[in-house]
């Protein structure tokens, strides 16, 4: 059993410091999470339900950076994108979380498909599903054609699960999650399952312009996308989602640049390990502290938020310390990463690009430090204290932690003995030029901040709309190509489901007979041969009767015929219904003198209770009359009429079968030593074919179960009316 | 639906007479035509005939024991499927045929306890069906 089912698939960990980072970032960040959510949630209920879907979640986040089977890998991958959906719509009273989430699990699901293709792929060109075997094989994987098949396919999983152009819109519309879900899945660690994948197979890629481009335009453009949204937007977290997106881009263009400019190819492992560890601690620390902000007043932008002052001394501590991370002060983090970003890439367009997309980014940090705690001068909008609740004293821990190692993380590399960040910090440039450099961007941001929210320019830039340009921004083709395939997917399952399913019993009944009957009919061709065989025998059984037994039949038949008749002719349903029950008769008749006592009894009492079922319910039935329009009756005469030829055809071909045949005395002989019984047709169906009865007797179960739920619905409902 | 004074009369005697001929056929099925299935019938069409003769509603009431449908089709199923699995425990084949042999009662082997099986579930379906229509019949008749 083991080897027919040996998809290839084993539980084979590894283990490289590009998975350690991860892995370090699940724990470390997971068990903040953990500390957070306990202040966070409100009841013992949530806490249940999110401390049980977060620990499933790591688990799947934990077999997806250390799995080197791509089908465990893949495992993984859904199962984030499955725990996500429940995640995302935590708060699933709100449609718009519901929303949110499903957009999340379509984009993501469906490009994990295509992940699964590329896979696939690469496991027909190797013959493996490890993933140290693809990166060992590299040249032999290139030199098949379908390796640029496979790689698109991969790119498409990669770039939706990180929430890249064209997939991007799906991570601002997973804002509905609760913080703590957001800081984790959203910043830290789902949506960098795409990087880490990227990272992992770009070795083996690298080299396919296709791949390169790709991410190279994705990235660029998901990169400026995500840092103009996060400008224009005034709530907390659709700013951040802005960010996180930008930064992401920013990580996939990286990998893209760094296949054209060689002294970025140089640095690409320390640039993105210190992109990927800085932005996850500052940018966790900012979805908490949003959501810390949003739990002590209520209040979820910016507009509404602003002079909170040293009233929580900690809070503002916190957004102090992620400042000072977000806007890369030298010697945090980010600037390791972002200085050895720019020092590679030296004096190329693509340093101006990152250098102008990094200050659009640098807005995200002041507003979250000067615009919250500042006063603003317009007075309307002051946070009172009435508005302000001091938030558990847990919160904060997570924050501080987070902002305190988004600062002086880079203290901690040397003992952390990997060889990347030490890269890192020795192609950091500590002269006076490139701190002062940094410091002075920081400022210029400053200054643009203080010029159109405090300063001149604050009264027209209050004033000015920007959801126009919001919605500009959102509705690109990707969102719009989803959100209608999405609308007719919908129709199209309404109306196959309007076809198939229209509620009448007639339909229903001509759809089986039609469905049957062609099958049969299939069947009926196939062994045609027979019939000639079939006929001469069936003329020769009957011309070797005696004319009595032709008396007894032909009466017999007869009456069926007449009951027919009656059935069909009637214009009255009690009529119709003691025809059709004196055609179940004279058939149980024909059993009867036919040598089958067991199938005649049985039969006699079925046609007694169903004539009176029918009878029972004769008044509910609908009206005969109606029943009978010409075209209707012309219609179910036909398939009646060939429903009934082409079983007819089928039982006398099958009688026909030389297996039946085989089939009598193998039973006739054995019904008495093996089935201790003389009734061949009872051993059969108990003993012999037992296992058929069993089904048979519990599709009538489940028939009369129905049954009793529907007439039970229908006696509360008349109740109900009644009283 | 009018009650009949002659049904009612002629169940008194019909009605025990019907079960134990259905008993009976359920229990010679193995050697004779017959069979749980059969049994079933007639033991739901006595059932039928006495909710047709009375005016009142009678289901599935002996005396004072009152059944409700579904017991008789969980516990006829159960049972049937509980005999199929004493093969396996005594270690042979799914569902094979295990007999041992009682005196006065003669064979008795696991297939007739599936029959009997067949038999209450049959009664339950078919009385789960028809004796509620019957006497939904009788209400919009008494309207």
């Amino acid at each position: 059993m083991g080897s027919d089912l040996d998809l290839g698939i084993s539980l084979k960990l590894f283990s490289d410091s590009w998975s350690q980072l991860f892995v370090c970032l699940i724990f470390g960040i997971g068990a903040l999470l953990y500390t957070f959510a306990w202040g966070y949630l409100p009841s013992k209920a949530a806490r249940v339900k999110f401390y049980s879907l977060m620990s499933l979640f790591v688990m799947a986040m934990l077999v997806l950076v250390r799995a080197d089977n791509a089908l465990l890998l893949f495992l993984g991958w859904e199962c984030t994108s499955l725990v996500s959906y429940l995640l995302i719509s935590f708060e699933g009273g709100h449609s718009k979380s519901r929303k949110g989430a499903l957009t999340a699990l379509l984009v993501t699901g469906a490009g994990g498909l295509f992940l699964l293709a590329g896979f696939a792929l690469l496991q027909l060109i190797t013959g493996s599903w490890s993933l140290q075997v693809w990166l060992a094989e590299g040249a032999r994987i290139l030199a098949d054609p379908r390796s640029r098949l496979a790689a698109a396919c991969v790119l498409i999983g990669v770039l939706s699960k990180s929430a890249q152009f064209p997939f991007h819109f799906w991570l601002p519309a997973a804002m509905t999650a609760p913080s703590p879900v957001s800081a984790f899945l959203h910043s830290a660690t789902m949506v960098k399952a795409g990087v880490y994948l990227s990272y992992r197979l770009g070795p083996l890629f690298s080299e396919l312009p296709l791949w390169s481009l790709a991410l190279l335009t994705c990235g660029l453009a998901t990169f400026v996308w995500g840092a103009c949204l996060s400008v224009l937007h005034t709530k907390f977290k659709s700013v951040l989602a802005g960010t996180t997106i930008s930064m992401l881009g920013a990580m996939f263009l990286v990998q893209g640049l760094a296949a054209h400019v060689p002294t970025l190819g140089a640095v690409l492992g320390p640039v993105l390990f210190g992109l990927v560890l800085a932005h996850a601690l500052y940018k966790a620390g900012y979805f908490l502290f949003a959501g810390t902000l949003t739990h002590a007043s209520g209040k979820m932008s910016f507009k509404e938020v602003s002079g909170l002052g040293i009233q929580s001394k900690a809070l503002l501590a916190g957004s102090l310390a992620l400042f000072l991370g977000a806007v890369a002060i030298p010697g945090t983090p980010l600037w390791f990463a972002k200085s050895a970003l720019l020092l590679g890439l030296g004096g190329s367009w693509a340093a101006w690009v990152f250098k102008l997309g990094f200050l659009l980014l640098l807005f995200m940090p002041f507003r979250f430090l000067l615009g919250v705690f500042a006063k603003s001068p317009f007075q309307d909008s002051q946070l009172s204290d009435p508005d302000f609740h001091a938030p558990p004293g847990i919160l904060y821990l997570p924050i501080l932690t987070l902002g305190a190692l988004s600062v002086f993380g880079g203290l901690l590399w040397p003992g952390w003995g990997v060889s990347q960040f030490d890269a890192l910090r020795d192609s950091a440039s500590w002269t006076w030029a490139a701190v002062g450099k940094q410091l002075l961007e920081v400022g210029l941001v400053g200054l643009v901040y203080w010029t159109v929210q405090v300063g001149p320019l604050a009264r027209a830039f209050r004033r000015a709309d920007n959801s126009r340009a919001i919605s500009v921004l959102r509705n690109t083709p990707g969102h719009e190509i989803f959100e209608s395939a999405w609308e007719g997917f919908l129709k199209l399952a309404k109306a196959l489901r309007q076809l198939s399913q229209p509620g009448t019993m007639r339909a229903y009944l001509i759809s089986v007979l039609l469905a049957l009957l062609a099958l049969w009919s299939l069947a009926t061709v196939g062994a045609a041969r027979l019939l000639p065989t079939g006929g001469r025998f069936f003329m020769t059984s009957v011309g070797s009767l005696g004319v009595s037994w032709i008396f007894i039949l032909g009466s017999l038949c007869l009456t069926a015929l007449v009951g027919l008749v009656l059935c069909l002719s009637s214009k009255n349903a009690l009529v119709g219904i003691v025809g059709l029950s004196l055609v179940g008769f004279s058939v149980a008749g024909l059993f009867s003198v036919s040598g089958a006592p067991d199938l005649a009894m049985t039969q006699f009492a079925v046609e007694c209770l169903s004539l009176i079922l029918f009878l029972a319910v004769l008044r509910k039935l609908p009206s005969f009359k109606k029943e009978q329009k010409p075209r209707r009756v012309l219609f179910d005469g036909l398939v009646a009429s060939g429903f009934g030829v082409v079983l007819f055809v089928t039982l006398f071909l099958a009688s026909q079968n030389q297996a039946l045949s085989r089939l009598t005395p193998f039973f006739a002989e054995r019904s008495l030593t093996e089935g201790h019984g003389r009734n061949v047709v009872n051993v059969i169906l108990v003993d012999f074919r037992g296992f058929d009865t069993m089904g048979e007797i519990s599709v009538l179960a489940v028939a009369g179960l129905s049954v009793v739920a529907l007439l039970e619905r229908e006696r509360r409902r008349r109740k109900a009316a009644s009283s | 639906m009018r009650p009949s004074l002659f049904l009612q009369a002629a169940l008194r005697l019909l009605f025990p007479l019907l079960l134990v001929t259905s008993g009976v056929v359920m229990w010679r099925g193995h050697q004779l035509p017959g069979g749980g299935f059969l049994g079933g019938l007639i033991a739901s069409s006595a059932l039928v005939l006495r909710e047709l003769a009375f005016a009142r509603t009678t289901g599935l009431s002996f005396g004072a024991l009152k059944l409700s449908p579904r017991y008789l089709i969980v516990g006829g199923l159960t049972l049937s499927a509980l005999s199929s699995l004493v093969a396996p425990l005594s270690g042979k084949e799914f569902m094979q045929g295990v007999w041992i042999y009682l005196p006065v009662i003669g064979d008795i082997g696991t297939p007739v306890a599936f029959d009997v099986g067949v038999y209450f579930t049959v009664i339950g379906v078919v009385s789960s069906i028809l004796l509620p229509l019957i006497q939904e019949a009788k209400v919009g008749a008494g309207d």
